[in-house]
C-alpha cells in the first residue's frame, strides 16, 4: 500500500526501473534470435493473400472477414439508426475528451483542463508529453509518457468537484512503470481507483490499482510470467484486460480480473489466442476476436446475453468502450457508399448512434468522459469532433 | 493538416474540371478530361510517325511493346518511362540552383541555431526549387506543384513546431523518418561544397526521372501532356497490348480503378523483418523492397549506411535515390527512375488510382511515408513520428472500400512490452493510409 506522490514534485528518481523495463522488454519481443533474422510469420489465423510471389498475382485472392464465426455465436444483430444529439467538440487539432463542465484538451504533447470554464493549471512534467486523458465523474486524469519511454509514465489526477490534485508516477507505491495501459474505475465501496502497470516481485509485470479516496495502492494482479497486457476495462459487472504472450504471433486472452482475490480467467467467448476487445455486463461479456492476423484492424465482436451469443458484426480492433452504462465501439464502412458508424450495444439491442459525414471514412475509438461520448471522425464528408450526452 | 475534400483545390497546371475531383467520382470526369489529353497525344505521334527510335525492350517485360514513336495510336495509360537524358536545359537549371545555394552559404551558416526566425530563412535557403519541362521539383521535397516559397513554408512550419515539441521534451516516439527540423539542419550541417554535391546528385536524379513525371500527372491527374513530348522522350515506352497484363479493354486513355483486376501484390510476405533500432524504419522498408528471390536479404545495418541513416532518422531522397541505385526496381520494365511525389494535390480516387498503376502496370513497391498516429494505426500504443512503410498490395474489395497491402517494419512489442506482436504483412482501409499519407508534414512518397 502506498501514497500517492503530490503534484509539485517532478518525476526524478526513476531510472531504477529502466533495467527491469529493459529486460522484460528482451524478453517479451522474443528478441534472442540472430541480428536481422526474418520475423517468423506464423499466423495461427488463415491469410487473405494466397501466394507469396515477386510479381503481382493475377489471381484473385480471397479475404475479408465473416461475422458469425464464433462457435458461440447463434444469433446476429442488426443495428438500428438512433442518433444522439451530437453537438461539436473542438477544433480537430486537439483531442478532445469531455463531460458536462469539465473538458480535457490534448494537442502536440500538451494538455489543457477546463472546467466550469475556467482553465485549471497543471503540474508540466519535465521531459514528458501529455499522452492519454481520461474522464469520469468524479476525476479528471492526464497520463504523461517520457518521449522514448524510457521512464516511468506519470498521471496527473484532479478531483472535479475540489480541484484537488495528486500525482501518481514512479514513486508511488506501487510504481508506475514505462508506458503501459491506463485506466479509471470503481471498486465496491465506489471509490474511485486508478489502473496502472507496475512490476511485482520478480520484475512481473502487474496490474495496479490506485484508491483516489484513501490515496492508497496495491497490486491487484500480475501476468504470468512471458506474457504482457494492455486494454484495461472496468464496468460495474467486473475487470478485463487483453492478456498476450511474447511469442510471434502473441497469443492474445482476454481475462476477466476478480478485484478482490486477484485471480485471473479468461473471458468465455473469444476465438482461442485471436482475442483483443473485452469487457463485462450484467448480461455477460463482450468481446472480439481477430479472424486475420493480417487485417488486424478489423475484428469480429460478440456479446453474451442470457438467451446465447449474438453476433455484433465487423469492428474497429481496440474500439470497445464501456461508457455510461453501454457498450461502444467503432465499424469502418462496409460497402461502398456507407458511413462509418458508432454502435451501442445496451444488452438487449444495437444501434448505430453515430455515422461519419461521408464515405469512405474512418472513426476513433471513443472516449467516455463519464455521462457523455465523444468522438473524431474523418471522411471524404469531411472531418468532425463530436460529442454527445448520454441518455 | 486539416483535411476537407470539398476544398481540396488542385495548384495551376492541373486542368481546371479536376478541381473538383471526389473520391470515386473522380474517375468519370478524369476520362473525360483525358480524351483531350489523347487526342494531343495522338497529333503529337502522328507528326512524329517517321522519326525513327533507337529504344530497345529486349529483354524487359515489356519487350513485346512498341517504342511510344513507333505507335499510331498509342495508349498511354500503359506508357513507362525510363531513365531521362539530362538535357543542356536541365544541366543550366540544376547549375542555378546548386548556384543558388552557394551564394545562401553565408545565410545559411548563419541562420543555423533553433530559433523560429532561423528556421524561416534556413526553409527558404536549403528548400530551393528547379523547373525542369514545366515540372517543378523541390530540394528535399520532391515534385510538387507547391511553389518554392509554399514548399519552404511547409518545411519551415513542420521544423518550428517539431523544435517546439523537442524543447518541451513533447516530440512523439520517433521510428526513424526524419522531421523537419533535422532535415534542415542536416543540410545546413554541411559545408558549401558538400552541400553543393548533394543538392547536385538530388537534382540530377530529379531531371533523369522528367519523363516519368510527366507521365504519372498525365495518367494519373489528367494533366494533358506538352507538345513534342512524345519525340523529346524516346525513354517512354509503351505496351503493344491494351492491358500490358491480365487481359481486358480500356475503354478510356486514363484507365481507372475499374480497368484494374481485383487483387494485386508484389514481394513476398516471407520477405519481412521487423526494424532493430528504433530510428531505422527507413533501413528496414528498404531491406524489405530490395529481398526478392534474385536478391537475397542485406542486414539493416548495411541499409543503414547506404541510406546515410543517422540516430535522427532517414530522408525520403534518401530512400529513393537507394532504390534507384542498388535495386532493379527502378527499370523500365518496372516503376522506371524512382521519384519523390509530392501527394497533397492528390484526390483520394487519384491516390488509389497511383496505388493500382503501380502495384499493377509498374510491378514494383512503393514507399508509403505516412504519420504513424494512434488515430491511423489503432493498435499502436502510443502516437510516434512520421514513418516509412513498403507499399505492396491493393485490393479492391468488391463487398466494400478499397483496401491497400503494406509492410510495416515498425514492431512496437520490441520496445514496449506492453503490446501484442502485429504482423508485418498488413491490409487495411486505402482511405487511413491515404489520411496518414497526407497527414504527414512533407506529404509526399517515394513512386
Amino acid at each position: 500500500m502506498g501514497t500517492p506522490r503530490t503534484a509539485d514534485r517532478g518525476p526524478g528518481g526513476q531510472r531504477a526501473w529502466v533495467g527491469a523495463l529493459v529486460l522484460l522488454a528482451g524478453l517479451l519481443s522474443g528478441c534472442a534470435g540472430s541480428p536481422d533474422a526474418p520475423s517468423g510469420k506464423a499466423s495461427a489465423a488463415p491469410t487473405s493473400a494466397a501466394s507469396s510471389t515477386d510479381a503481382a498475382s493475377a489471381e484473385p485472392t480471397s479475404g475479408g472477414s465473416s461475422t458469425g464465426t464464433d462457435p458461440g455465436a447463434t444469433t446476429e444483430a442488426t443495428p438500428e439508426t438512433a442518433p444522439l444529439s451530437w453537438t461539436p467538440a473542438g477544433p480537430l487539432r486537439a483531442t478532445v475528451t469531455a463531460d458536462g463542465d469539465t473538458t480535457i484538451s490534448i494537442s502536440g504533447g500538451a494538455a489543457h483542463l477546463t472546467i466550469d470554464g475556467a482553465q485549471v493549471p497543471l503540474p508540466k512534467p519535465g521531459g514528458y508529453a501529455a499522452a492519454e486523458a481520461l474522464l469520469d465523474r468524479d476525476y479528471a486524469v492526464i497520463v504523461h509518457q517520457e518521449k522514448t519511454e524510457s521512464q516511468p509514465g506519470s498521471a496527473t489526477v484532479i478531483e472535479r468537484a475540489s480541484g484537488k490534485l495528486v500525482l501518481v508516477d514512479g514513486q508511488s507505491d506501487p510504481p508506475t512503470v514505462n508506458g503501459g495501459p491506463w485506466a479509471l474505475g470503481r471498486d465496491p465501496e465506489g471509490h474511485a481507483l486508478l489502473f496502472h502497470a507496475t512490476f511485482g516481485a520478480k520484475n512481473a509485470y502487474c496490474l495496479a490499482a490506485q484508491d483516489l479516496v484513501t490515496d492508497t495502492g496495491r497490486v491487484v494482479w500480475c501476468a504470468p510470467k512471458a506474457t504482457g497486457f494492455n486494454s484495461v476495462r472496468q464496468t460495474p459487472a467486473g475487470l478485463t484486460v487483453l492478456s498476450f504472450t511474447a511469442g510471434r504471433p502473441s497469443c492474445r486472452t482476454p481475462l476477466q480480473i476478480d478485484l478482490a482475490s486477484g485471480t485471473a480467467e479468461p473471458v468465455p467467448g473469444p476465438t482461442a489466442c485471436a482475442g483483443w476487445d473485452s469487457l463485462l455486463t450484467d448480461a455477460g461479456p463482450v468481446w472480439s476476436s481477430v479472424p486475420d492476423e493480417n487485417q488486424i484492424e478489423e475484428a469480429d465482436f460478440f456479446a453474451a446475453t442470457a438467451d446465447g451469443t449474438v453476433s455484433l458484426g465487423v469492428g474497429d480492433t481496440g474500439s470497445l468502450t464501456w461508457c455510461g452504462g453501454s457498450a461502444y465501439f467503432t465499424r469502418q464502412p462496409q460497402a461502398d457508399g456507407e458511413p462509418a458508424e458508432l454502435l451501442r450495444w445496451d444488452g438487449a439491442g444495437l444501434e448505430s448512434v453515430y455515422q461519419s459525414p461521408g464515405s469512405p471514412g474512418f472513426l476513433s475509438a471513443p472516449r467516455c468522459g463519464g455521462d457523455a461520448i465523444t468522438i473524431t471522425a474523418r471522411s471524404e464528408g469531411g472531418d468532425e469532433q463530436v460529442t454527445a450526452r448520454l441518455p | 493538416m486539416t483535411y476537407s475534400p470539398q476544398n481540396r483545390a488542385l495548384p495551376g497546371g492541373t486542368p481546371k474540371a479536376a478541381r473538383t475531383l471526389l473520391g470515386s467520382r473522380a474517375r468519370t470526369a478524369l476520362s473525360a478530361l483525358a480524351v483531350t489529353a489523347l487526342t494531343t497525344s495522338l497529333l503529337t505521334t502522328s507528326l512524329l510517325a517517321a522519326s525513327p527510335v533507337a529504344n530497345s525492350a529486349a529483354g524487359s517485360p515489356l519487350a513485346s511493346g512498341t517504342t511510344a514513336a513507333g505507335l499510331s495510336a498509342p495508349d498511354l495509360s500503359q506508357a513507362v518511362a525510363g531513365r531521362s537524358p539530362i538535357t543542356p536545359a536541365a544541366r543550366a537549371e540544376i547549375d542555378r540552383v546548386v548556384g543558388e545555394g552557394l551564394d545562401n552559404s553565408a545565410r545559411i551558416t548563419a541562420a543555423r541555431g533553433t530559433k523560429a526566425a532561423s528556421t524561416d530563412i534556413l526553409a527558404r535557403a536549403l528548400i530551393r526549387c528547379a523547373t525542369f519541362e514545366g515540372q517543378r521539383y523541390c530540394l528535399g521535397l520532391g515534385w510538387t506543384q507547391a511553389d518554392a516559397t509554399q514548399a519552404a513554408g511547409r518545411i519551415a512550419s513542420a521544423a518550428r513546431s517539431a523544435r517546439l515539441l523537442a524543447r518541451g521534451a513533447k516530440a512523439p516516439e520517433t521510428t526513424g523518418d526524419l522531421d523537419a527540423a533535422a532535415l534542415l539542419d542536416q543540410r545546413a550541417a554541411l559545408t558549401a561544397k558538400q552541400r553543393a554535391r548533394v543538392d547536385r546528385r538530388e537534382l540530377r536524379q530529379a531531371a533523369a526521372s522528367v519523363a516519368k513525371i510527366w507521365l504519372l500527372r498525365h495518367q494519373i491527374q489528367g494533366m494533358a501532356l506538352p507538345k513534342g513530348f512524345l519525340a523529346d522522350h524516346p525513354e517512354v515506352r509503351v505496351p503493344a497490348t491494351a492491358l500490358g497484363r491480365g487481359g481486358g479493354e480500356v475503354k478510356d486513355p486514363v484507365k481507372t480503378a475499374a480497368d484494374y483486376p481485383d487483387q494485386g501484390h508484389v514481394l513476398s510476405e516471407e520477405h519481412v523483418n521487423d526494424q532493430r533500432q528504433t530510428y531505422w524504419c527507413g533501413p528496414t522498408t528498404m531491406q524489405m523492397i530490395a529481398w526478392t528471390k534474385k536478391s537475397p536479404m542485406r542486414t539493416q545495418r548495411y541499409w543503414a549506411k547506404r541510406l546515410r541513416t543517422t540516430t535522427s532518422g532517414t530522408n525520403i531522397t534518401d530512400m529513393v535515390r537507394v532504390i534507384n541505385n542498388k535495386t532493379d526496381w527502378d527499370k523500365p520494365g518496372r516503376a522506371g527512375t524512382y521519384v519523390v511525389l509530392d501527394i497533397s494535390d492528390l484526390a483520394y480516387g487519384q491516390w488509389t488510382l497511383l496505388i493500382r498503376r503501380h502495384i499493377w502496370d509498374y510491378r514494383a513497391p512503393m514507399v508509403f511515408h505516412p504519420i504513424l498516429l494512434k488515430e491511423f494505426y489503432p493498435y499502436l500504443d502510443d502516437d510516434a513520428s512520421g514513418h516509412y512503410q513498403v507499399g505492396r498490395g491493393y485490393d479492391n474489395n468488391p463487398d466494400g472500400p478499397t483496401k491497400v497491402s503494406f509492410f510495416e517494419p515498425w514492431n512496437q512489442q520490441r520496445f514496449d512490452p506492453s503490446e501484442p506482436f502485429i504482423e508485418r504483412v498488413q491490409l487495411r482501409s486505402a482511405y487511413k493510409s491515404y489520411r496518414a499519407n497526407q497527414e504527414h508534414f512533407l506529404h509526399n512518397m517515394g513512386v
